[in-house]
Formats: structure tokens, C-alpha cells, sequence
């Protein structure tokens, strides 16, 4: 039996892999920050204990991503012998669903303030001998959790699409939420100081539907991909090429009467196997490994795939099958 | 990278906004319009505190308006000024009263003072004169 590619990464993708860390960490100490400055300036108030419950929640991608990148590492062994991608998908689920989580209680909570009518109390501050309004304060606070967040997510992009790594591309979008998120709140601390009352929550409320937009959208993908779905890509979630490239190679090959595959998703890599009905049966063993290495060729994601030489195959469970069907 | 700069737009807009403003913040039902110049509506419970009543009737004077006494029981009188009834409460205030989310509380160690709640210019100018012109230490 041959053993599973135990590398997770090609040596091209390698440093980028280390980038991704890095950025991590970054992310890490910075939302650890964040939440000590949101500590200092609002007191001891419901809206910080909202802020700190977000903060919390928002440490979850790049938390998981971390723990992640150190198990992936691990070779197979008798008790995981298929080693240990599919971490990269459970961190998947749990981010995805961090984000949705936020974006669920961002809507409630702002949603009941609006119901409520809910007027936000502002009060002063005496700041080096000056008496100034807290909501500037404020202002200046959250602008340091919008500009480094726009950063951070906007470098995870596209690492997350090279590295084929979904949990990283939900970090990106938590980002993306947390950045909006703080520019809501300034938007609405500047409306209160106009005497709207309600700038604040509504904001807010507009922010979370477009997180619950996003953190809906990959809590399916993340579970679909623990169901081995067929392999998607990391952004716009289009089935990946390799599937038809494989189907290709299999059609070129005189010698194949007949073939199927199925290939699913497993964290960053691919795994799968492939049925076919040769011919002739001369010459079927070094064939059949010969088209096992050429097929592992197409990319680095597919780390094991398995020709399986048939008598006959039934169409069920064809990748191609229900791609022609679904048209 | 353009995202980047209209990020910075936006800033340069809020900064813009905020320094062309001579009444920033604004109550959102115009309490401080309502009193300057007319009459701050205290409300007040038996159990105040004598130094409070000094402190509302020198601030109605900094603000050139009569002060009108309401009498009544705590709940009744946070009730009112949730409803922006009463301008002022003068009681047994403590910073964690249950009523802290539904009003604003201001004052030092002694004297703690409930104001309506989101009425941001009153607040600010309640605070202005309790802390500079009478120089309490805020809590």
C-alpha cells in the first residue's frame, strides 16, 4: 500500500504557509488589543460587555487556524491513517460558525435596541485636565479596530486561495466583520452626538445582515465539506477544475473502456479514487500505476488517489454523473 | 489599495464633520434647549441628600432657568425622567442602581445625581459644571 503524501504542503507553498502563521499570530495579539482598549474606554458598561463578548468570539478563526497548521503536520498512524487534514476542516466548521454566531447576536442585540428605543447615554471624560465628550474617545478607539482588521483580512485573501484553506479565508472574513463592525459603531456614536438616537443600533443592524450573509454561507460550506461534497473552491465556492481534469485524462486513455471517480475535500488536500473497465487486461497493473502517478501530477491538493480496475460500474456516486445532471 | 483610501475619506469627513460643530453632542428630545432659559423640572425623593438640592439650584442658575420641584417616590420619579419628564432626580443614588442601564448617572463618592437617558448635551453640560465649576471629583 502506498502511504499518503505526508507532506501537507508542496515546498513552493511553503512559505506562504509560514506567512499565514505569521499573520495569525499578528491577528492573535491584535484582537487581544483591541479588547484591552474597548476595556480602558468604555467602563464598565453593557456595551462593553457586548464589545468583549465579540472580541472573544472573533479570536476563534485564527485560534483554530493555529492549532490547526500544528496537527496538520502529524503523520498518519494506526489510529488517524489518513493523518490529520480534515482538522483544517473541523477549524473550518467552528470559524464559520463564530462568524455566524456574531452575526445572529449583532442583529438581535442592535434589533432589540431599535424596538426598545433604546437612547444611548454618552457621558464626558476629564482628559489631561480637559472635559471632552466620551464619544470621541470613543471614535478614536474604534478606528484602531477598523484600519489594522481592513489589513489583516485583505493579506489572509489570497494565502487562503493558494493555500487552499477555508478556515483562513473565514479568519479574512471575520476580519472583514470586525472592521465593519467598528465602522458602524463610530458611524453611530457620530449620529447619537447629532441627537440620533437610533444611529447606532441601525448601523449596526445593516452590518450584521451582510455577517450573517457570510458566516451562513461558508457554516454550509464548512459541513458540506465534513460530508465529502465534491471538492470547492475557496472563494465563490465553484466545484475545483481538477475534477474535470481528471475525467480528461481518464477519456484520452485508449485502453479504458469505462470510468468513474470521486474525489472529496479534505482540509487544504484531496483525496479520492477512481474506477475503470479496461479493455484488454494486458499490461493492467503497470497501467494502472502509470495513470495513478500522471493523475497525482495535476496538483498539489490531490494527496492519494486510487485506481481500482473493474468488471462493470454502476452510476451511482459519480462525480461526473451528477455534475452532467446538474448541468 | 483604493479601499484603502476611501477608508481614509471617510475619516477625513467624520473629522470635518465633527470640528464644524459647535453643539456637538445633541440631545436627541433637546432637554438643554428646553431648560436654558426657562425651568429645570427636579424631581426629588425624601431621602436626598441637602448638598444635591444646592448643587440643582446652582446649576439651574449657571443655565439661566427657574427650577420647578417634583416630589415623589424613586420608581415613580425614574419613570419620568426615562420619559423625559423631569430633567433632574435627586435621591439616594447609588452608580450601581438597578435603573443604571435605563438612565445616566453622574456624581463623585457623596453625591451621585440621575440625568434622563441619551440626553447627551445635558449630560455633558451637567458634568461640565459639576466637575469644573464646582471642582467634585468624578466617580
Amino acid at each position: 500500500m502506498k502511504k499518503l503524501r505526508s507532506f501537507e504542503f508542496p515546498d513552493e507553498l511553503k512559505a506562504d504557509a509560514k506567512k499565514a502563521r505569521r499573520l495569525e499570530w499578528l491577528t492573535v495579539s491584535y484582537l487581544f488589543s483591541t479588547a484591552l482598549i474597548v476595556y480602558l474606554t468604555m467602563g464598565n458598561s453593557q456595551s462593553m460587555k457586548t464589545a468583549w463578548f465579540e472580541d472573544l468570539i472573533s479570536l476563534t478563526p485564527s485560534v483554530s487556524f493555529l492549532i490547526a497548521s500544528r496537527l496538520i503536520n502529524k503523520e498518519p498512524n494506526e489510529r488517524f491513517p489518513y493523518g490529520y487534514h480534515r482538522v483544517v476542516s473541523i477549524a473550518y466548521l467552528v470559524s464559520s460558525f463564530a462568524l455566524f454566531s456574531i452575526g445572529v447576536y449583532l442583529f438581535f442585540d442592535s434589533g432589540m435596541k431599535l424596538i426598545k428605543a433604546e437612547h444611548v447615554t454618552i457621558g464626558s471624560i476629564e482628559i489631561f485636565g480637559e472635559r471632552i465628550w466620551l464619544g470621541y474617545l470613543m471614535i478614536v478607539a474604534m478606528l484602531y479596530g477598523t484600519f489594522p482588521a481592513l489589513v489583516l483580512g485583505h493579506k489572509k485573501i489570497p494565502l487562503a486561495k493558494k493555500l487552499h484553506d477555508k478556515n483562513l479565508y473565514s479568519d479574512a472574513l471575520m476580519n472583514k466583520a470586525d472592521w465593519m463592525t467598528a465602522l458602524a459603531a463610530i458611524l453611530g456614536v457620530i449620529g447619537i452626538g447629532f441627537g440620533i438616537w437610533w444611529a447606532d443600533a441601525a448601523a449596526a443592524v445593516v452590518i450584521s445582515l451582510d455577517i450573517v450573509h457570510d458566516g451562513f454561507k461558508n457554516l454550509k460550506q464548512s459541513v458540506f465539506d465534513l460530508m465529502d461534497e465534491i471538492p470547492k473552491t475557496v472563494e465563490g465556492g465553484r466545484v475545483e477544475p481538477i475534477i474535470d481534469q481528471i475525467q480528461e485524462i481518464l477519456r484520452e486513455k485508449e485502453w479504458i473502456e469505462k470510468s468513474s471517480i470521486r474525489i472529496r475535500e479534505e482540509g487544504h488536500i484531496f483525496t479520492g479514487e477512481g474506477f475503470v473497465v479496461p479493455k484488454e487486461e494486458e499490461h493492467l497493473l503497470d497501467r494502472i500505476e502509470e495513470l495513478t502517478d500522471e493523475i497525482h501530477q495535476l496538483d498539489w491538493k490531490l494527496h492519494h488517489f486510487t485506481l481500482t480496475a473493474v468488471k462493470t460500474i454502476s452510476d451511482n456516486g459519480d462525480s461526473s454523473k451528477s455534475r452532467a445532471e446538474r448541468g | 489599495m483604493n479601499k484603502y483610501r476611501s477608508f481614509s475619506i471617510i475619516y477625513l469627513f467624520i473629522f470635518m464633520a465633527l470640528s464644524g460643530c459647535d453643539n456637538y453632542p445633541r440631545d436627541p428630545q433637546g432637554s438643554l434647549k428646553e431648560i436654558t432659559n426657562k425651568q429645570l423640572i427636579v424631581g426629588i425623593t425624601s431621602d436626598h441628600h441637602p448638598e444635591a438640592v444646592k448643587v440643582a439650584k446652582s446649576f439651574a442658575q449657571s443655565v439661566n432657568a427657574k427650577v420647578r420641584w417634583e416630589e415623589g417616590s424613586e420608581e415613580n420619579l425614574f419613570e419620568k425622567l426615562k420619559d423625559n419628564e423631569i430633567h433632574l432626580l435627586l435621591s439616594d443614588l447609588s452608580m450601581d442602581s438597578p435603573w443604571k442601564d435605563q438612565v445616566a448617572l453622574t456624581g463623585d463618592e457623596k453625591l451621585i445625581f440621575a440625568l434622563p437617558p441619551g440626553e447627551n448635551a445635558l449630560l455633558m453640560k451637567f458634568e461640565n459644571f459639576l466637575y469644573e465649576s464646582l471642582g467634585r471629583k468624578q466617580k
